[in-house]
Protein backbone atom coordinates (compact mmCIF):
# COMPACT_ATOMS: atom_id res chain seq x y z
CA UNK A 1 0.00 0.00 0.00
CA UNK A 2 1.63 3.81 -0.75
CA UNK A 3 -0.05 6.91 -0.69
CA UNK A 4 0.74 9.85 -1.63
CA UNK A 5 3.12 10.82 1.01
CA UNK A 6 5.11 8.61 0.44
CA UNK A 7 8.44 9.30 -1.48
CA UNK A 8 10.12 6.80 -3.56
CA UNK A 9 12.34 5.66 -0.99
CA UNK A 10 9.27 4.47 1.12
CA UNK A 11 9.47 7.26 4.04
CA UNK A 12 6.07 9.19 4.96
CA UNK A 13 6.57 13.35 4.27
CA UNK A 14 4.51 15.76 6.32
CA UNK A 15 3.73 19.08 4.50
CA UNK A 16 4.33 21.97 6.77
CA UNK A 17 3.75 25.68 5.72
CA UNK A 18 5.06 26.64 9.50
CA UNK A 19 8.34 24.49 10.00
CA UNK A 20 11.10 23.49 8.54
CA UNK A 21 14.41 22.39 9.81
CA UNK A 22 18.30 21.61 8.95
CA UNK A 23 19.07 18.03 10.24
CA UNK A 24 22.81 18.02 12.45
CA UNK A 25 25.48 16.54 10.07
CA UNK A 26 25.99 13.79 11.86
CA UNK A 27 22.05 12.65 12.83
CA UNK A 28 19.69 12.87 10.48
CA UNK A 29 16.55 12.73 13.26
CA UNK A 30 18.10 16.01 15.36
CA UNK A 31 17.88 19.45 13.89
CA UNK A 32 20.34 21.52 13.91
CA UNK A 33 18.53 24.43 13.07
CA UNK A 34 14.25 24.81 12.94
CA UNK A 35 12.74 27.62 10.74
CA UNK A 36 9.29 28.77 11.40
CA UNK A 37 7.66 30.99 8.90
CA UNK A 38 11.45 31.10 7.68
CA UNK A 39 12.93 32.65 10.52
CA UNK A 40 15.77 30.57 12.36
CA UNK A 41 14.09 30.38 15.71
CA UNK A 42 17.01 29.18 17.97
CA UNK A 43 20.46 31.34 15.81
CA UNK A 44 17.52 34.43 15.05
CA UNK A 45 14.22 34.89 17.14
CA UNK A 46 14.87 33.57 20.93
CA UNK A 47 16.17 37.09 22.22
CA UNK A 48 14.32 39.19 19.64
CA UNK A 49 10.58 38.44 19.81
CA UNK A 50 8.35 37.74 22.48
CA UNK A 51 5.73 34.65 22.96
CA UNK A 52 3.29 36.85 22.09
CA UNK A 53 4.56 37.83 18.78
CA UNK A 54 5.87 34.62 18.13
CA UNK A 55 2.57 32.97 18.93
CA UNK A 56 1.33 35.25 15.67
CA UNK A 57 3.79 33.85 13.78
CA UNK A 58 3.44 29.87 14.66
CA UNK A 59 -0.50 31.24 13.48
CA UNK A 60 -0.37 33.38 10.50
CA UNK A 61 3.39 32.67 9.02
CA UNK A 62 4.14 36.42 9.41
CA UNK A 63 5.19 39.22 11.69
CA UNK A 64 2.39 40.90 13.37
CA UNK A 65 2.17 44.33 13.65
CA UNK A 66 3.07 46.52 16.60
CA UNK A 67 -1.06 46.81 17.13
CA UNK A 68 -1.48 43.38 16.31
CA UNK A 69 0.88 41.87 19.06
CA UNK A 70 -0.08 44.48 21.50
CA UNK A 71 -4.23 43.20 21.07
CA UNK A 72 -3.31 39.61 21.49
CA UNK A 73 -1.14 40.38 24.70
CA UNK A 74 -4.23 42.31 25.92
CA UNK A 75 -6.28 39.23 25.32
CA UNK A 76 -4.39 36.90 26.34
CA UNK A 77 -3.94 38.37 29.89
CA UNK A 78 -7.55 38.43 29.92
CA UNK A 79 -8.15 35.43 29.20
CA UNK A 80 -4.94 33.90 30.62
CA UNK A 81 -7.25 32.93 34.39
CA UNK A 82 -11.01 32.64 34.27
CA UNK A 83 -10.88 32.08 37.79
CA UNK A 84 -11.85 28.89 39.69
CA UNK A 85 -15.39 29.44 39.61
CA UNK A 86 -15.24 28.93 35.60
CA UNK A 87 -16.15 25.39 34.51
CA UNK A 88 -13.06 24.23 32.82
CA UNK A 89 -10.85 25.44 35.75
CA UNK A 90 -13.35 23.59 38.27
CA UNK A 91 -12.59 20.60 36.11
CA UNK A 92 -8.70 21.01 36.58
CA UNK A 93 -8.81 21.39 40.20
CA UNK A 94 -11.33 18.37 40.33
CA UNK A 95 -8.84 16.47 39.25
CA UNK A 96 -6.24 17.37 40.84
CA UNK A 97 -8.04 17.40 44.30
CA UNK A 98 -7.98 13.80 44.32
CA UNK A 99 -4.39 13.77 43.28
CA UNK A 100 -5.15 12.80 39.69
CA UNK A 101 -2.04 13.56 36.98
CA UNK A 102 -1.08 17.04 35.76
CA UNK A 103 -2.32 16.03 31.81
CA UNK A 104 -5.76 15.20 33.35
CA UNK A 105 -6.04 18.57 35.01
CA UNK A 106 -5.60 19.95 31.84
CA UNK A 107 -7.17 17.85 29.50
CA UNK A 108 -10.65 18.33 31.53
CA UNK A 109 -9.60 21.90 31.35
CA UNK A 110 -9.54 21.27 28.07
CA UNK A 111 -12.52 19.26 27.40
CA UNK A 112 -14.84 22.06 29.49
CA UNK A 113 -13.39 24.52 27.95
CA UNK A 114 -13.93 23.35 24.82
CA UNK A 115 -17.63 23.72 25.08
CA UNK A 116 -20.44 26.15 23.71
CA UNK A 117 -21.39 27.50 26.74
CA UNK A 118 -18.63 29.89 27.40
CA UNK A 119 -15.93 27.80 25.74
CA UNK A 120 -14.11 27.41 22.66
CA UNK A 121 -16.66 26.27 20.57
CA UNK A 122 -18.85 29.61 21.41
CA UNK A 123 -16.49 31.58 20.05
CA UNK A 124 -15.49 29.49 16.75
CA UNK A 125 -19.61 30.32 16.58
CA UNK A 126 -19.11 33.55 17.47
CA UNK A 127 -16.39 34.10 15.18
CA UNK A 128 -18.64 32.74 12.38
CA UNK A 129 -20.81 34.99 12.83
CA UNK A 130 -18.91 37.61 12.29
CA UNK A 131 -17.27 36.25 9.35
CA UNK A 132 -20.86 36.39 7.89
CA UNK A 133 -22.25 39.43 9.15
CA UNK A 134 -19.48 41.96 9.54
CA UNK A 135 -20.37 45.63 10.89
CA UNK A 136 -24.15 45.24 9.23
CA UNK A 137 -26.35 45.30 12.13
CA UNK A 138 -30.00 43.49 9.92
CA UNK A 139 -27.28 40.81 9.28
CA UNK A 140 -26.79 40.15 13.14
CA UNK A 141 -30.34 40.71 13.93
CA UNK A 142 -31.19 37.80 11.51
CA UNK A 143 -28.39 35.58 12.73
CA UNK A 144 -29.06 36.52 16.19
CA UNK A 145 -32.41 35.53 16.15
CA UNK A 146 -32.28 32.48 14.25
CA UNK A 147 -29.06 30.88 16.14
CA UNK A 148 -31.09 28.06 17.43
CA UNK A 149 -32.24 26.84 13.65
CA UNK A 150 -28.82 26.69 12.88
CA UNK A 151 -27.60 22.81 10.85
CA UNK A 152 -25.83 21.09 14.24
CA UNK A 153 -22.23 20.29 13.01
CA UNK A 154 -21.80 16.69 13.60
CA UNK A 155 -21.04 15.72 17.20
CA UNK A 156 -22.12 19.13 19.18
CA UNK A 157 -25.25 19.77 21.20
CA UNK A 158 -27.97 22.05 19.74
CA UNK A 159 -27.26 25.75 20.42
CA UNK A 160 -29.03 26.83 23.88
CA UNK A 161 -28.44 30.64 23.71
CA UNK A 162 -27.03 32.92 21.19
CA UNK A 163 -23.05 32.40 20.99
CA UNK A 164 -20.89 35.39 22.39
CA UNK A 165 -23.64 36.21 24.71
CA UNK A 166 -24.49 35.11 28.48
CA UNK A 167 -27.19 33.47 28.59
CA UNK A 168 -27.14 33.88 32.81
CA UNK A 169 -26.13 37.58 32.80
CA UNK A 170 -28.19 40.52 34.02
CA UNK A 171 -26.36 43.29 32.38
CA UNK A 172 -22.28 43.25 30.53
CA UNK A 173 -20.35 42.70 32.92
CA UNK A 174 -17.64 45.30 34.67
CA UNK A 175 -14.95 43.56 33.26
CA UNK A 176 -16.07 42.51 29.60
CA UNK A 177 -16.49 46.28 29.15
CA UNK A 178 -13.14 47.11 30.55
CA UNK A 179 -11.60 44.54 28.01
CA UNK A 180 -13.52 45.51 25.33
CA UNK A 181 -12.14 49.52 25.76
CA UNK A 182 -8.92 48.33 26.28
CA UNK A 183 -9.16 47.05 23.00
CA UNK A 184 -10.08 49.83 21.79
CA UNK A 185 -8.01 52.03 22.87
CA UNK A 186 -5.28 49.80 20.76
CA UNK A 187 -7.26 49.14 17.33
CA UNK A 188 -9.02 52.08 17.31
CA UNK A 189 -12.41 53.47 16.58
CA UNK A 190 -12.99 52.02 12.96
CA UNK A 191 -12.15 48.57 14.29
CA UNK A 192 -15.18 45.97 14.35
CA UNK A 193 -14.51 45.96 18.92
CA UNK A 194 -15.57 49.70 18.25
CA UNK A 195 -18.24 49.02 16.46
CA UNK A 196 -19.28 46.19 19.24
CA UNK A 197 -19.01 48.51 21.69
CA UNK A 198 -20.96 51.55 19.90
CA UNK A 199 -23.70 48.50 18.96
CA UNK A 200 -23.49 46.12 22.47
CA UNK A 201 -26.92 47.43 23.88
CA UNK A 202 -28.49 46.87 20.62
CA UNK A 203 -27.36 43.47 20.18
CA UNK A 204 -28.18 42.70 23.61
CA UNK A 205 -31.71 43.60 23.45
CA UNK A 206 -32.08 41.69 19.69
CA UNK A 207 -31.07 38.28 21.86
CA UNK A 208 -32.36 39.57 25.74
CA UNK A 209 -29.17 38.60 26.44
CA UNK A 210 -25.69 40.60 27.89
CA UNK A 211 -22.40 40.47 25.76
CA UNK A 212 -19.86 37.84 27.07
CA UNK A 213 -16.30 37.06 27.35
CA UNK A 214 -16.72 34.52 25.01
CA UNK A 215 -18.33 37.63 22.26
CA UNK A 216 -15.60 40.16 22.81
CA UNK A 217 -13.11 37.52 22.08
CA UNK A 218 -14.62 36.73 19.38
CA UNK A 219 -14.61 40.21 18.01
CA UNK A 220 -10.81 40.38 19.04
CA UNK A 221 -9.82 37.39 17.20
CA UNK A 222 -11.62 38.51 14.01
CA UNK A 223 -10.57 41.82 14.09
CA UNK A 224 -6.86 39.99 14.74
CA UNK A 225 -7.84 38.23 11.08
CA UNK A 226 -8.26 34.84 12.86
CA UNK A 227 -10.61 31.88 11.19
CA UNK A 228 -13.06 31.35 13.45
CA UNK A 229 -11.12 27.53 13.56
CA UNK A 230 -8.03 29.42 14.83
CA UNK A 231 -10.16 31.74 17.06
CA UNK A 232 -11.46 28.37 18.65
CA UNK A 233 -7.81 26.49 19.21
CA UNK A 234 -6.53 30.25 20.53
CA UNK A 235 -9.16 30.46 22.93
CA UNK A 236 -8.20 26.95 24.26
CA UNK A 237 -4.79 27.38 24.65
CA UNK A 238 -4.71 31.03 26.22
CA UNK A 239 -7.10 29.68 28.98
CA UNK A 240 -4.91 26.97 30.19
CA UNK A 241 -2.66 28.86 32.74
CA UNK A 242 -5.13 29.59 34.96
CA UNK A 243 -6.55 25.76 35.23
CA UNK A 244 -3.02 25.07 35.62
CA UNK A 245 -1.62 27.54 38.33
CA UNK A 246 -5.42 26.51 40.19
CA UNK A 247 -4.89 22.75 39.83
CA UNK A 248 -1.59 22.78 41.45
CA UNK A 249 -3.37 24.45 44.80
CA UNK A 250 -5.59 22.44 44.94
CA UNK A 251 -3.63 19.38 45.03
CA UNK A 252 -4.56 16.48 47.23
CA UNK A 253 -6.98 18.90 48.88
CA UNK A 254 -10.00 16.82 48.67
CA UNK A 255 -10.72 17.13 52.16
CA UNK A 256 -11.20 20.65 51.65
CA UNK A 257 -12.23 21.17 48.52
CA UNK A 258 -16.11 21.33 48.11
CA UNK A 259 -18.25 17.92 47.50
CA UNK A 260 -21.56 18.91 47.63
CA UNK A 261 -22.20 16.24 50.01
CA UNK A 262 -25.78 16.48 50.28
CA UNK A 263 -26.56 18.08 47.17
CA UNK A 264 -28.10 14.85 45.15
CA UNK A 265 -31.45 14.38 45.15
CA UNK A 266 -32.09 11.28 43.81
CA UNK A 267 -35.86 11.14 42.60
CA UNK A 268 -38.08 8.19 43.71
CA UNK A 269 -35.32 7.17 46.10
CA UNK A 270 -34.15 8.31 49.52
CA UNK A 271 -31.69 11.11 49.62
CA UNK A 272 -28.07 9.87 49.40
CA UNK A 273 -25.83 10.86 51.99
CA UNK A 274 -22.25 10.20 51.76
CA UNK A 275 -21.00 11.98 54.33
CA UNK A 276 -18.42 14.17 55.22
CA UNK A 277 -14.54 13.74 54.55
CA UNK A 278 -13.23 11.53 57.49
CA UNK B 1 27.24 6.31 11.54
CA UNK B 2 26.01 6.72 14.98
CA UNK B 3 24.95 3.86 16.55
CA UNK B 4 21.34 5.67 17.74
CA UNK B 5 20.88 6.81 14.22
CA UNK B 6 21.20 3.84 12.72
CA UNK B 7 18.79 2.65 15.78
CA UNK B 8 16.56 5.50 14.46
CA UNK B 9 16.58 4.54 10.91
CA UNK B 10 15.29 0.94 11.80
CA UNK B 11 13.12 2.11 13.55
CA UNK B 12 11.92 4.16 10.79
CA UNK B 13 11.17 1.48 8.75
CA UNK B 14 8.59 -0.62 10.37
CA UNK B 15 6.41 -1.21 13.83
CA UNK B 16 6.76 -5.03 14.89
CA UNK B 17 4.25 -6.34 16.38
CA UNK B 18 2.56 -9.23 17.37
CA UNK B 19 -0.72 -7.22 18.52
CA UNK B 20 -2.43 -7.44 15.58
CA UNK B 21 -3.16 -5.84 11.71
CA UNK B 22 -6.24 -4.84 9.57
CA UNK B 23 -6.05 -6.46 6.59
CA UNK B 24 -7.66 -4.12 4.46
CA UNK B 25 -11.34 -5.39 3.24
CA UNK B 26 -10.25 -8.68 4.59
CA UNK B 27 -10.10 -9.79 7.79
CA UNK B 28 -9.17 -8.41 11.12
CA UNK B 29 -6.09 -10.53 13.25
CA UNK B 30 -5.98 -9.92 17.40
CA UNK B 31 -2.84 -11.84 19.02
CA UNK B 32 -3.25 -14.21 16.71
CA UNK B 33 -6.68 -14.84 16.05
CA UNK B 34 -9.39 -13.93 13.88
CA UNK B 35 -11.34 -11.16 15.22
CA UNK B 36 -14.70 -11.99 13.38
CA UNK B 37 -14.43 -15.78 13.51
CA UNK B 38 -12.97 -16.78 17.03
CA UNK B 39 -14.86 -13.82 18.44
CA UNK B 40 -18.19 -14.01 16.97
CA UNK B 41 -20.03 -14.85 19.74
CA UNK B 42 -17.83 -13.43 22.30
CA UNK B 43 -18.94 -10.39 24.51
CA UNK B 44 -16.67 -7.42 25.00
CA UNK B 45 -15.24 -8.35 28.44
CA UNK B 46 -13.69 -11.45 27.15
CA UNK B 47 -12.16 -9.38 24.08
CA UNK B 48 -11.02 -6.99 26.46
CA UNK B 49 -9.14 -8.66 28.90
CA UNK B 50 -7.68 -11.55 25.75
CA UNK B 51 -6.92 -7.88 23.63
CA UNK B 52 -4.49 -6.87 27.10
CA UNK B 53 -3.21 -9.95 28.08
CA UNK B 54 -2.97 -12.35 24.88
CA UNK B 55 -4.38 -15.30 27.25
CA UNK B 56 -7.96 -16.68 27.67
CA UNK B 57 -9.73 -16.82 30.36
CA UNK B 58 -12.16 -18.97 31.92
CA UNK B 59 -16.03 -17.95 31.64
CA UNK B 60 -16.34 -17.70 36.09
CA UNK B 61 -13.27 -15.64 35.23
CA UNK B 62 -14.86 -13.41 32.50
CA UNK B 63 -18.28 -13.01 34.96
CA UNK B 64 -16.43 -12.23 37.65
CA UNK B 65 -13.67 -9.56 35.52
CA UNK B 66 -17.50 -7.99 34.23
CA UNK B 67 -18.73 -7.89 37.71
CA UNK B 68 -15.99 -6.02 39.20
CA UNK B 69 -17.10 -3.11 36.56
CA UNK B 70 -20.77 -3.52 37.15
CA UNK B 71 -20.28 -2.75 41.07
CA UNK B 72 -17.50 0.51 40.30
CA UNK B 73 -20.05 2.37 37.92
CA UNK B 74 -21.52 4.92 40.01
CA UNK B 75 -23.62 7.71 38.47
CA UNK B 76 -22.77 10.16 41.01
CA UNK B 77 -21.54 13.85 39.90
CA UNK B 78 -19.89 14.44 42.59
CA UNK B 79 -17.49 12.28 42.36
CA UNK B 80 -14.26 13.74 40.93
CA UNK B 81 -14.13 11.79 37.85
CA UNK B 82 -17.84 12.15 37.06
CA UNK B 83 -17.78 15.61 37.66
CA UNK B 84 -15.61 16.54 35.03
CA UNK B 85 -18.21 14.39 32.73
CA UNK B 86 -21.20 16.37 34.33
CA UNK B 87 -19.23 20.02 33.91
CA UNK B 88 -18.14 18.84 29.85
CA UNK B 89 -21.33 18.40 29.75
CA UNK B 90 -23.14 21.45 31.53
CA UNK B 91 -20.45 23.41 29.43
CA UNK B 92 -22.21 21.93 26.33
CA UNK B 93 -19.30 20.29 25.45
CA UNK B 94 -19.29 17.01 23.63
CA UNK B 95 -19.18 13.56 24.76
CA UNK B 96 -15.71 11.71 24.19
CA UNK B 97 -13.97 14.64 25.70
CA UNK B 98 -16.14 14.45 28.52
CA UNK B 99 -15.21 10.52 28.73
CA UNK B 100 -11.79 10.96 28.11
CA UNK B 101 -10.82 13.84 30.22
CA UNK B 102 -12.95 11.33 33.17
CA UNK B 103 -11.30 8.36 31.98
CA UNK B 104 -8.17 10.98 32.16
CA UNK B 105 -9.10 12.02 35.85
CA UNK B 106 -9.66 8.37 37.12
CA UNK B 107 -6.00 7.39 37.49
CA UNK B 108 -6.32 8.85 40.73
CA UNK B 109 -4.16 9.31 44.08
CA UNK B 110 -7.38 8.48 46.60
CA UNK B 111 -9.06 6.27 44.53
CA UNK B 112 -9.07 4.01 40.86
CA UNK B 113 -5.93 3.95 39.09
CA UNK B 114 -3.30 4.81 41.60
CA UNK B 115 -4.62 3.18 44.19
CA UNK B 116 -5.04 -0.69 41.90
CA UNK B 117 -1.69 -0.11 41.04
CA UNK B 118 -0.33 0.56 44.73
CA UNK B 119 -2.34 -2.66 46.10
CA UNK B 120 -0.84 -4.86 43.54
CA UNK B 121 2.36 -3.68 43.62
CA UNK B 122 2.32 -4.26 47.53
CA UNK B 123 0.59 -7.80 47.10
CA UNK B 124 3.39 -8.95 44.74
CA UNK B 125 5.89 -8.23 47.45
CA UNK B 126 4.07 -9.57 50.12
CA UNK B 127 3.57 -13.12 47.86
CA UNK B 128 7.67 -12.70 47.35
CA UNK B 129 8.10 -12.01 51.26
CA UNK B 130 6.15 -15.42 52.33
CA UNK B 131 8.15 -16.74 49.17
CA UNK B 132 11.33 -15.90 51.06
CA UNK B 133 9.80 -17.47 54.41
CA UNK B 134 9.86 -13.62 55.89
CA UNK B 135 6.86 -13.14 58.52
CA UNK B 136 4.19 -10.72 56.66
CA UNK B 137 4.11 -8.82 59.46
CA UNK B 138 8.01 -7.37 58.85
CA UNK B 139 6.41 -5.73 55.18
CA UNK B 140 3.38 -4.64 57.03
CA UNK B 141 4.77 -2.69 59.85
CA UNK B 142 7.76 -1.14 57.12
CA UNK B 143 5.38 -0.69 54.70
CA UNK B 144 3.18 1.73 57.84
CA UNK B 145 6.77 2.99 58.69
CA UNK B 146 7.81 4.34 55.25
CA UNK B 147 4.65 5.42 53.70
CA UNK B 148 2.23 5.43 56.58
CA UNK B 149 -0.05 3.78 54.26
CA UNK B 150 -0.07 -0.36 53.11
CA UNK B 151 -1.67 -0.72 49.54
CA UNK B 152 -5.28 -1.98 49.38
CA UNK B 153 -5.96 -0.91 52.57
CA UNK B 154 -8.21 2.74 53.41
CA UNK B 155 -10.38 4.90 51.68
CA UNK B 156 -11.27 8.58 51.25
CA UNK B 157 -14.47 9.89 52.52
CA UNK B 158 -15.56 6.77 54.83
CA UNK B 159 -14.55 3.43 56.21
CA UNK B 160 -16.32 0.96 54.95
CA UNK B 161 -16.39 0.26 51.13
CA UNK B 162 -20.03 -0.85 50.37
CA UNK B 163 -18.71 -2.70 47.02
CA UNK B 164 -16.76 -5.53 49.28
CA UNK B 165 -19.53 -7.27 50.67
CA UNK B 166 -21.03 -8.25 47.18
CA UNK B 167 -17.71 -8.53 45.19
CA UNK B 168 -16.81 -11.34 47.79
CA UNK B 169 -19.63 -12.95 47.42
CA UNK B 170 -19.81 -13.10 43.57
CA UNK B 171 -16.41 -14.66 43.93
CA UNK B 172 -17.43 -17.16 45.93
CA UNK B 173 -20.44 -18.03 43.69
CA UNK B 174 -17.90 -18.07 41.25
CA UNK B 175 -15.62 -20.20 43.20
CA UNK B 176 -12.93 -17.84 42.75
CA UNK B 177 -12.24 -16.93 46.01
CA UNK B 178 -9.16 -19.36 46.92
CA UNK B 179 -6.25 -17.75 45.25
CA UNK B 180 -3.10 -16.99 47.19
CA UNK B 181 -3.10 -13.20 46.74
CA UNK B 182 -6.47 -12.93 48.48
CA UNK B 183 -5.73 -14.75 51.23
CA UNK B 184 -2.52 -12.49 51.47
CA UNK B 185 -5.23 -9.49 51.70
CA UNK B 186 -7.31 -11.59 54.61
CA UNK B 187 -3.76 -11.82 56.23
CA UNK B 188 -2.67 -8.37 56.08
CA UNK B 189 -6.08 -7.21 57.56
CA UNK B 190 -6.01 -9.77 60.94
CA UNK B 191 -2.42 -8.92 60.96
CA UNK B 192 -3.75 -4.56 61.08
CA UNK B 193 -6.77 -5.87 63.28
CA UNK B 194 -4.25 -7.87 65.99
CA UNK B 195 -2.56 -4.23 66.24
CA UNK B 196 -5.64 -2.27 66.49
CA UNK B 197 -4.59 -0.17 63.16
CA UNK B 198 -8.38 1.03 62.16
CA UNK B 199 -7.86 1.07 58.47
CA UNK B 200 -10.03 -1.71 56.45
CA UNK B 201 -9.22 -3.08 53.28
CA UNK B 202 -10.70 -1.50 49.77
CA UNK B 203 -12.13 -2.38 47.02
CA UNK B 204 -8.70 -1.90 45.08
CA UNK B 205 -7.56 -4.38 46.81
CA UNK B 206 -9.97 -7.39 46.81
CA UNK B 207 -9.79 -6.14 42.99
CA UNK B 208 -5.98 -5.91 43.21
CA UNK B 209 -6.20 -9.86 44.22
CA UNK B 210 -8.81 -11.56 42.55
CA UNK B 211 -7.23 -10.16 39.41
CA UNK B 212 -3.61 -11.71 40.68
CA UNK B 213 -5.20 -14.60 41.28
CA UNK B 214 -6.00 -14.79 37.69
CA UNK B 215 -2.65 -14.05 36.76
CA UNK B 216 -2.92 -10.66 35.53
CA UNK B 217 0.21 -8.71 36.02
CA UNK B 218 0.11 -5.10 37.49
CA UNK B 219 0.37 -3.45 33.97
CA UNK B 220 -2.25 -5.87 32.56
CA UNK B 221 -4.31 -5.15 35.39
CA UNK B 222 -4.07 -1.38 34.95
CA UNK B 223 -4.78 -1.69 31.78
CA UNK B 224 -8.43 -3.80 32.20
CA UNK B 225 -9.22 -1.09 34.68
CA UNK B 226 -9.08 2.17 32.57
CA UNK B 227 -12.24 1.94 31.56
CA UNK B 228 -14.22 0.76 34.73
CA UNK B 229 -15.87 3.84 35.60
CA UNK B 230 -17.38 4.67 32.42
CA UNK B 231 -20.96 3.32 32.96
CA UNK B 232 -21.28 5.85 35.43
CA UNK B 233 -19.81 8.45 33.65
CA UNK B 234 -21.69 8.29 30.69
CA UNK B 235 -25.05 8.68 32.04
CA UNK B 236 -23.65 11.72 34.43
CA UNK B 237 -22.87 13.41 30.79
CA UNK B 238 -26.21 12.58 29.28
CA UNK B 239 -27.75 13.55 32.55
CA UNK B 240 -25.86 16.95 32.52
CA UNK B 241 -26.57 17.82 28.99
CA UNK B 242 -30.34 16.55 28.28
CA UNK B 243 -31.90 16.81 31.94
CA UNK B 244 -30.65 20.05 33.24
CA UNK B 245 -30.39 23.69 31.52
CA UNK B 246 -26.75 24.39 30.42
CA UNK B 247 -24.45 25.88 33.24
CA UNK B 248 -27.01 24.22 35.89
CA UNK B 249 -24.44 21.88 37.44
CA UNK B 250 -23.52 23.39 41.26
CA UNK B 251 -22.23 27.30 40.11
CA UNK B 252 -20.43 29.13 42.45
CA UNK B 253 -20.79 32.64 42.98
CA UNK B 254 -18.22 35.31 43.50
CA UNK B 255 -18.63 35.18 47.19
CA UNK B 256 -17.48 31.43 47.06
CA UNK B 257 -14.23 31.76 46.88
CA UNK B 258 -12.63 32.65 49.92
CA UNK B 259 -9.38 35.09 48.92
CA UNK B 260 -6.56 34.05 51.14
CA UNK B 261 -3.56 35.81 49.59
CA UNK B 262 -1.88 39.77 49.33
CA UNK B 263 -4.07 42.69 49.96
CA UNK B 264 -4.73 44.64 46.78
CA UNK B 265 -2.02 46.62 45.60
CA UNK B 266 -0.97 48.36 42.49
CA UNK B 267 1.50 47.60 39.55
CA UNK B 268 4.17 49.72 39.69
CA UNK B 269 5.65 50.44 36.79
Amino acid sequence: MSSKNQQNDNREILESRIWAEEPEPDNPFVAAKCYCAGYDVYGDLLDKVGWTEYLYLLFKQERPALVQTRMLEILSLALANPGPRDNSVRAAMSASAGGSTAASSLMSALAVGAGQNGGAREVYLANKYWQECGTELPKWQSCLQHFDKEEVEGIWPKLEHPPGFDPYGVTCATPIRQLLSRLITVCGDESPLAWLEKNRCELEQITGYPLALTGVAAAAFFTLGFTPQESEMLFLLLRLPGAAAHALEQFLQWKKYPFFADKIELIGEDIVDYGGAD
Amino acid sequence: MHKHVKQLEEFEKRWRTSVGKFYTGERVVIRGKDLHIDFQDADWMKLLVFSITGREFTDNQISLLSSIWVYSSYPDPRIWNNRVASLTASARSICSLAIAAATAVSDAHIYGGQTELRAMTFLIKAKYQLDKGRPLEDLVFAELKTKRNIGGFGRPMVKQDERIPHIFKRAKDLQLDNGIYLQILKDVQGILKNRKYRIAMNYGGVVSALCADMGMSPLEHHAYLILVFSAGMLPCYLDALSGHSEGAFFPLRCNSIAYTGPSIRQWVV
